[in-house]
């Protein structure tokens, strides 16, 4: 059972680009030895309709012979019981891929077995259907595929997320935000939310809807498209009124907004619309219809949708400034130095939240932690009349404190005892009131209750609710001590806001595997790429020395011996190395798993040891030569000593080779790179010292981490993964050895000991 | 008729060298073995643009020496990983080296880099690292015959 679990997860930490559910099933169909693998969802019809059994419909399917995917729906009864088949009428042969023709294998009737899968808390029910000519699919078996599903359903869903927030980021980062660029965006939207639209429209022409329905229909392949306006609805419109809906609701109600029945016109049949309200600061300033024809309908649930209005609002910041000419002139002026700002805090987010802040596994989780300490720091700078911002949150009950803040100047930390309401605070938009039930308006200092706090007196104030999905983790306090803020800072304070609160949802999914689980796909990825450069050049040099021999040249015979020596030393040398990588992928699911490594039985005679020591020595500098490093090996060991190392000669051998192939590649180019051996009391040690990339003594412990790396480590190296050292030492911990790691000025020594004994 | 190759393995290096030198005599290749060492380079070329650049995608920063240069500041810990595609950008914002032939091999999967190697235009070939350098090969050969053409 774990092992299906743990092989079905490593599997799905190598998928990647497009159909992900689609090659998960793929894998999960191989490891549970069945011909189909079925995963159905429930369609959510949106027509009622009376005394007809729920419908399946299938969202992915992966089998041996190649089915095409049916639009058949079966009972969910039937797949429960496991009665439901593929008919043979369904069931196709694909020939290339290409054409279709009737399959002739007796693959039906079948044993097929049914578990129900959800894949959010929230999502519509499913089932995983398995399918086999010749046994009943274990169940258990499917259950294992089920969690691996929701695991890799989970970091599907990160990647939109982040997907989304690149685009919008990218959006506001323009200089210049027209009609055409919203439309694109709409467009981005729907294709990164693989909603399969039928169309994405609103309620007027604009001009150039010509040009930009062709662009957009050789890139999507819509079956409609409407180019986005939503600027031109009146304020006032009812709109406000639907938020989010389903067509059906809506046209039931049409008289009240006109214009959906021109939309419904000209978009039939739908199968499923959506209309998401535009809002920013308790205003309407449009509806953005997402409408589909075609694909399965639009799940209120779905998780998707969500995303998307909480895309959608920072948008919708940016809509506002374009609703009247002047004004907008008048804003985008205001903003052009905030710009710069954002995009930076774009960049921030998107960049450092994936790497080094989310590897750090700091104790503090929430919004009070380090990382959000820094993340103000770096979004200040594109609110430059802000004097001070801080992020407050919940400390007791519905009760608001500072957890973060970040002066301009200097400024005191007095204000710790003060307490805010939270539910006042968030829809009051510029209000704050105090639990006291004084009230203030950040623009009346006059008037301004008189407190300690670290910023009094300030001229101006904005408070902007911070949120991850529905929950409410507090708000972001933004006071200038002499500026006003304009309408153009509040925009870009929502913005900031929302970008705090989609860094702490973010932030919380690590904490829950997903992201996590990303780091270590990558670090699969690095060892996937240290696992096939050596065997690419260990396979062309094997050719080489095929082709040499097989040619026909007596006369050649010296010659061609050598070639062949010196390529059999470098195989010989490449292979080796490919090896350890190879033995470091099942350490490292070893350790990922339990934490240790079993220890097994073994022991190796000095005599042997220097004698393999030598072997593995000139080895490495067969492969360093090119970079003109050099290996030399200093031993006092002596032959009389009759002592025992107590390590299984394949882990000292792993280990050594890791340490000789971190000093390759970290020493310097041209340098040479000495090995010493000798023993200590029981001690075997083996001590070596290169000239290369410093590490600093701070990082001393940290070297040991899994996956850490240095950064220059990884900008001068071509390969690595920060895995092997953290290998090395569970395994000489293991063996009752030690590794250690001194710095000295410009060179770095790495002491391996291994016990030794009778 | 100079070719560039960019690679920061030594030993891939090595062998892909060691193929072009046996089948195209005639080729001089030029080795870079860091992204920075190819900006320093760039300029170089102007006056004899190379006929084909083949290109890792996947290139360190900086050669493994004391005095390299640190990274710059928008450089950030994926960028390694996409080091081939704004080298390729480069010589495409190069007019004398825009119309190079460009050959890139990845062990990344292609279909992620596929639309942006698509902006490259038509002179460009994209292999994967596969078990052997069949495919990258083969490339080099279709490259040199369009060289051949023009």
């Amino acid at each position: 059972m774990v092992d299906i679990e743990e092989r079905l997860l490593l599997g799905f930490m190598q998928i990647s680009g497009p159909s992900q559910y689609r090659k998960a099933l793929s894998i999960a169909r191989e490891l549970l030895g069945v011909e189909l693998l079925y995963l159905a969802e429930i369609a959510e019809t949106l027509r009622p309709v009376a005394n007809e059994k729920k419908k399946l419909s299938a969202l992915s399917i992966a089998s041996k012979e190649g089915f095409t995917e049916s639009h058949q729906h079966h009972s969910l009864e039937d797949c429960f019981a496991g009665t439901a088949i593929l008919e043979r009428k369904e069931v196709c042969w694909l020939d290339d891929g290409y054409s279709l023709e009737p399959i002739s294998l007796p693959i039906f009737p079948c044993f097929s077995s049914a578990v129900p899968i959800f894949l959010e808390d929230d999502a519509p029910p499913a089932v995983l259907v398995a399918a086999s000519a010749h046994r009943q699919p274990d169940i258990q078996n499917l259950n294992a595929v089920v969690k691996s599903l929701r695991w890799i359903h989970r970091r599907i869903q990160e990647q939109k997320t982040l997907s989304l927030y690149k685009l919008v980021s990218n959006f506001l980062g323009q200089d210049e935000i027209d009609q055409k660029s919203v439309a694109r965006l709409s467009l981005e939207i729907a294709k990164e939310s693989r909603l399969e639209l039928g169309a994405i429209h609103t309620r007027s022409d604009p001009d150039g809807t010509e040009l930009l329905m062709t662009e957009f229909e050789t890139n999507l392949n819509l079956d409609q498209i409407f180019i986005p306006n939503i600027f031109n609805l009146p304020r006032d419109s009812k709109h406000i009124d639907l938020s989010l809906g389903i067509r059906n609701e809506i046209t039931a109600s049409s008289s009240r907004v006109r214009t959906l029945e021109r939309a419904q016109s000209r978009l039939n049949p739908t199968l499923s619309a959506l209309y998401l309200p535009l809002r920013s600061a308790g205003k309407c300033y449009g509806v953005l219809e997402l409408a589909g024809c075609t694909g399965r309908p639009f799940s209120l649930r779905s998780r998707e949708i969500v995303r998307i209005k909480e895309t959608v609002l920072p948008v919708a910041n940016g809509l506002r400034r374009l609703e009247n000419e002047e004004k907008r002139n008048k804003i985008l002026g205001d903003l052009s130095s905030n710009v710069n700002g954002i995009a930076k805090a774009n960049e921030y987010i998107t960049n450092t939240l994936l790497t080094s802040h989310f590897v750090k596994d700091d104790q503090d989780a929430g919004l009070g932690s380090q990382f959000f300490q820094e993340l103000l720091a770096e979004i200040s700078s594109a609110l430059p009349t802000a004097d001070l911002i801080s992020i407050r949150g919940p400390v007791d009950g519905n009760k608001l404190a500072y957890l973060q803040w970040h002066p301009k100047e200097s400024w005191s930390d007095e204000d710790s005892g003060l307490t805010f309401s939270l539910d006042e605070t968030e829809s009051s938009l510029g209000k704050l009131v105090f639990t006291t039930g004084q009230s203030w308006h950040g623009d009346d200092v006059d008037n301004e209750p008189s407190y300690k706090g670290p910023f009094s007196p300030c001229k101006s104030a904005s408070y902007v609710p911070i949120r991850a999905g529905n929950r409410k983790l507090g708000v972001l306090d933004i006071r200038s001590r002499s500026h006003s803020f304009t309408p153009g800072d509040r925009s870009t304070a929502e913005i900031l806001g929302h970008f705090v609160g989609l860094a702490a949802e973010v932030r919380s999914g690590i904490r829950n595997e997903s992201l996590k689980s990303m780091v270590h796909a990558r670090a699969l990825e690095d060892l996937n790429h240290q696992i096939i450069t050596p065997l690419v050049v260990l396979m062309r040099r094997a050719e080489l020395i095929a082709a040499e021999v097989e040619t026909p040249l007596p006369n050649r015979r010296t010659n061609v011996l050598k070639e062949v020596l010196v390529n059999t030393r470098v195989i010989k040398a490449i292979a080796g190395n490919a090896l350890r990588v190879a033995q470091s992928v099942s350490c490292y699911v070893e350790l990922s798993t339990y934490g240790k490594i079993t220890k097994r039985a073994g022991k190796v005679s000095i005599r042997a040891f220097a004698h393999k020591l030598t072997s593995i020595i000139s080895d490495a500098n067969e492969l360093s030569s090119t970079e003109n490093k050099q290996f030399k090996l200093q031993s006092s060991l002596t032959e009389n000593d009759l002592r025992m190392i107590n390590v299984p000669e394949s882990v000292w051998e792993q280990c050594v080779q890791q340490i000789l192939d971190n000093a390759s590649k970290y020493a310097y180019e041209d340098t040479i790179i000495t090995v010493t051996i000798a023993t200590r009391a029981n001690r075997l040690v083996i001590r070596v010292g290169s000239t290369g990339i410093p590490l600093n003594v701070a990082d001393l412990d940290r070297a040991f981490e899994r996956h850490w790396r240095s950064q220059t480590a990884e900008d001068r190296t071509d390969s690595g993964s920060g895995i092997g050292l953290w290998i090395v030492k569970g395994l000489v911990e293991s063996y009752g050895g030690s590794i250690t790691l001194e710095p000295r000025k410009n060179r770095l020594n790495v002491i391996l000991m291994f016990p030794m004994g009778e | 008729v100079i070719w560039v190759l960019c690679e920061d393995n030594a030993s891939l290096r090595v062998t892909i060298e060691s193929y072009v030198k046996s089948q195209f005599p005639e080729i001089e290749l030029q080795a870079i073995t860091s992204e920075f060492d190819f900006m320093e380079t760039l300029h170089t070329w102007k006056d004899f643009p190379p006929s084909a650049f083949i290109i890792d995608v996947m290139l360190r920063w900086s050669r493994n020496i004391e005095a390299s240069p640190p990274t710059p500041s928008w450089y950030g810990a994926k960028d390694r990983y996409r080091a081939g595609l704004r080298i390729a950008n480069l010589l495409l914002a190069t007019e004398e080296l825009a119309a190079s032939n460009l050959i890139f091999y990845t062990v990344k999967d292609l279909g992620e880099l596929q639309l942006e190697m698509q902006e490259f235009g038509l002179h460009i070939h994209a292999v994967p690292k596969h078990e052997s350098l069949e495919s990258l090969f083969r490339s080099v050969n279709r490259a040199k015959r369009t060289d051949r053409h023009r």
